[in-house]
């Protein structure tokens, strides 16, 4: 009797399990019954629809997509009239950062973005890249996360994690000119020098006054020509105990003095306040520019910049004609800034409902999982790539004719793929780019951290205040390009310009000690 | 003296003629739909928007808004701006057309007329940001022009960056585009002019100037003045789509109107809707006013005016 008990309990359990083994697979495939349509803010998106990647996740999570394009100009300002109308994509991406943060706790403490549910258990990956983010505990408010930060992973050897901005220059002029220096370092000076000897003695043979001396990527205007050499910014620094407004300061006239005198010397492209964002770097392409600042990331460095460079100027050796260029500011030193772990964050609609967010978190998780991050950078498990026995990647990816690794997928289609997380580490080591590039880059960035430079760290605390009078008011002083712009351009000379600069602080003077007042009040309290 | 109409005889008149009066409901329903539902939101002056409250629920703030905008120097220098491009379009433009439709008209081989219209009128059919981008080539540093002045010996003149060029850029742009747009109205003004006039005037032994100055400008005057009050009802627009894609922040002290400011505060920082409702709403009530005075003018003046 007690046998047969058992064995009747035997077959139970066996169906028991059994049944709740097939139970837990049909409520996952009862999960993935269903297809979920996000509508998502895109650039590029036909490319996306063309990459293999774009469908396997689409048949993985049984999911689709319908885009809403934007591009680099438009972008910002269609998120704004999109959340503001009520009419946002179910996931939308947005450039958030710390000159902007205001905005997120503005947007997000009125109910904007859906609240993410918490992550811990059920998202394992994605809680583990929260842990990792420096600035996690900011983004939340009222203890709830309204938006997900793009974590940037980038190689643990950048700590901290300093820019990539840099001037890169052509040494083949520099040479022609002979004011070449091997190790690419220049002092500010030098480097004026060899500006105006590539303007004055035009070794690209551009003929008269069309060789440029310096410019930069248009966002960078103007900071890069002078201010950020003088080490201020358009925040709120500490000094002498006190929270201060960076343009008020001294050093930040004086690095409007530098641009000034840049720009009036003719050193600095006549055209760089109104140029747009890509009008310097195609001057750069063509030859007729010499000193040349933008962010010195792998892909944009090499795709946008060396590789359409070679396209034009056959003969000039890209690997050896174009350097970084290490210079230090007017003050004498090398200076550069921390910048964040994160760049731009994903937001979800208030709309969507809780299984739709859950499923897209599923997919989230899975790129923030090993191999989501290989699918967002060398592509599908055994078909662009095998997993050896010893756990070591083997790439299937085509050759060239050198046996060179071949990215099989197009670079314009990886905003999509990085919704979730960056993939700065594996940037800085992708088999598809040329070596010199690659040691271009790092060069950069190991020159960055050598003991010499002075790291500005990155101001977390003031930069993510969320003060009611600063997050209301601090938008209203954000036109100090505008009008550094207009000083440097319009002033006939350096007293006028002074006279300008102190009537626009003047202007801000009401605005600005609302927001000090507040700022030194909450901060230094603490 | 006009004979007022009574309630019963324009209810009347109404279905006397009611199909011409159905045929009135699309324009007031597109004017009832775009023009008068969206002033709904003008409270927003008021207030402190807040999205998850709307436009009813968010807090009022009283003048707190006209406050800022009154104390804010950006706002004043756009106003000002929007007034003297505004009025050196309307001085320097509005003249043209009327100028040219009086010349076209004295043309006499037709086809030279018809395509000289042509000509004129095409610009008017490309958007600002063509036309943006052809001043941009011609005039730019690296522009056709100073190409040119270099090839001369001549120094470069930086048309988009200079604040005293930046205004008239804005008004000839606007000349060269619409000038032969709005002869239209004014050769139909004068196509309808009884053409025996012309004839007696010529037997009795007028020149061309004294049929213009007795026949034709008499003819177009009503148009001319009803052109001229629609103008000044449009002052304080002065054409955000020219003015956004020709300027750059250099010449914001001269050249950043209301409408270009309120984009610039709604859309390219963190937005105040509160603060662009105010400055939009005063942006309108100045526009109704001028448009008033324009209209009282005209009529002191002896001429209809449209209200």
């Amino acid at each position: 009797m007690r046998k047969r008990y058992l064995a009747i309990l035997l077959i139970m359990s066996v169906f028991l399990i059994w049944g709740s083994g097939s139970g837990a697979v049909l409520a996952s495939q009862n999960n993935y019954d269903k297809q979920y349509t996000y509508t998502v803010s895109m650039m590029n998106p036909e490319i996306v629809k063309q990459d293999p990647r774009y469908k396997y996740l689409k048949d993985k999570f049984n999911v689709d997509f319908k885009f809403r394009p934007v591009n680099w100009s438009n972008w910002n300002e269609k998120v704004r009239i999109w959340t503001a109308s009520g009419d946002m994509p179910d996931i939308m991406w947005m450039g958030f950062n710390d000159s902007n943060f205001s905005e997120y706790v503005n947007w997000a403490s009125q109910g904007a973005y859906k609240p993410l549910p918490k992550l811990k258990g059920k998202y394992p990956h994605l809680y583990q890249l929260r842990q990792k983010l420096k600035t996690d505990d900011y983004w939340e408010i009222d203890g709830k996360l309204y938006a997900w930060p793009i974590y940037m992973n980038s190689a643990a050897w950048r700590n901290p994690i300093v820019s990539t901005f840099s001037f890169i220059y052509r040494v083949d002029w520099a040479k022609a000119v002979g004011l070449y220096h091997a190790d690419n370092n220049y002092s500010w000076q030098e480097m004026k020098e060899m500006a105006l000897a590539f303007k004055q003695q035009d070794p690209g043979e551009n003929g008269k006054d069309k060789t440029i001396g310096i410019a930069g990527i248009g966002w960078t205007w103007p900071w890069f020509a002078g201010l950020i050499q003088t080490h201020q910014s358009n925040d709120f620094p500490l000094k002498n105990g006190k929270y201060v407004w960076g343009p008020a300061q001294p050093e930040y006239l004086a690095g409007i003095k530098e641009i000034k005198s840049l720009y009036d010397q003719g050193i600095l492209w006549e055209d760089q306040p109104i140029a747009n964002n890509n009008a310097a770097r195609n001057k750069f392409i063509a030859g007729e520019l010499g000193i040349y600042y933008t962010n010195v990331n792998v892909g944009d460095y090499y795709n946008n910049v060396l590789v359409p460079m070679q396209q034009a100027q056959p003969d000039l050796d890209i690997f050896k004609d174009i350097e970084p260029m290490y210079v230090a500011s007017p003050r004498g030193n090398f200076f550069d800034q921390e910048v964040v772990d994160y760049w731009s964050a994903t937001l979800f609609s208030p709309e969507m409902s809780d299984d739709k967010l859950a499923r897209w978190l599923e997919l989230s998780d899975y790129m923030a999982s090993q191999e989501g991050m290989h699918l967002a950078t060398i592509g599908i498990k055994d078909k662009n790539y095998r997993l050896k026995d010893n756990g070591e990647i083997e790439l299937l990816w085509p050759e060239d004719e050198n046996g060179k690794p071949v990215n099989p997928f197009d670079s314009r289609a990886i905003r999509f793929f990085e919704l979730t997380t960056m993939h700065d580490k594996f940037a800085l080591n992708d088999p598809s780019v040329p070596e010199e590039v690659k040691a271009d880059v790092k060069g950069i960035l190991r020159r960055h951290l050598k003991d010499d430079v002075n790291v500005l760290a990155y101001p977390y605390q003031v930069n993510w205040f969320n003060g009611s009078t600063y997050t209301r008011y601090v938008s209203r002083i954000a036109d100090t390009n505008a009008e550094i712009s207009e000083a440097v351009v319009s002033s006939q000379n350096m007293a006028e310009l002074e006279a300008s600069w102190q009537e626009y602080l003047k202007s801000k003077e009401t605005t600005v000690n609302k927001i000090l007042k507040e700022i030194n009040q909450q901060l230094l309290e603490k | 003296m006009k004979k007022k109409l009574s309630r019963t005889g324009l209810i009347e008149q109404m279905l006397n003629y009611k199909y011409i009066y159905l045929m009135l409901v699309p324009g007031l329903l597109f004017l009832l739909t775009f023009k008068y539902l969206p002033m709904y939101g003008i409270q927003l002056a008021f207030k402190r928007y807040m999205l998850n409250k709307g436009i009813t629920g968010s807090p009022w703030v009283g003048l707190e808004n006209f406050r800022y905008i009154w104390t804010e120097p950006a706002f004043w220098r756009a106003f000002k701006n929007t007034i003297i491009i505004s009025l050196m379009k309307l001085g320097l433009g509005f003249p043209i057309g009327i100028i040219l439709a009086l010349l076209i008209n004295e043309l006499r081989i037709k086809k030279y007329k018809r395509f000289l219209q042509t000509i004129y009128t095409f610009p008017h059919f490309l958007s600002w940001v063509i036309v943006s981008g052809i001043v941009f080539n011609f005039l730019g540093n690296t522009g056709a022009f100073n190409s040119f002045l270099q090839t001369i010996g001549m120094h470069k003149i930086n048309f988009l960056m200079n604040k005293s060029i930046f205004r008239y850029l804005l008004v000839y742009s606007e000349v060269w585009k619409e000038a032969g747009w709005s002869t239209i109205l004014y050769l139909a003004a004068i196509a309808g002019i009884d053409p025996t006039l012309y004839e007696a005037a010529t037997v009795d032994g007028a020149n061309r100037w004294y049929k213009i100055k007795y026949i034709t400008w008499p003819g177009i005057q009503n148009i001319v003045v009803i052109m001229f009050i629609m103008t000044v009802g449009t002052i304080m627009v002065a054409g955000f789509n020219q003015v956004f894609n020709l300027y750059n922040e250099v010449v914001y002290d001269v050249g950043d109107i209301i409408s270009t400011y309120v984009y610039r505060i709604s859309f390219q920082q963190a937005p105040d809707y509160g603060v662009s409702t105010a400055v939009g709403l005063f942006n309108g009530l100045i526009n109704f006013i001028l448009l008033m005075l324009a209209n009282a003018f005209a009529k002191r003046f002896g001429n209809s005016g449209i209200i």
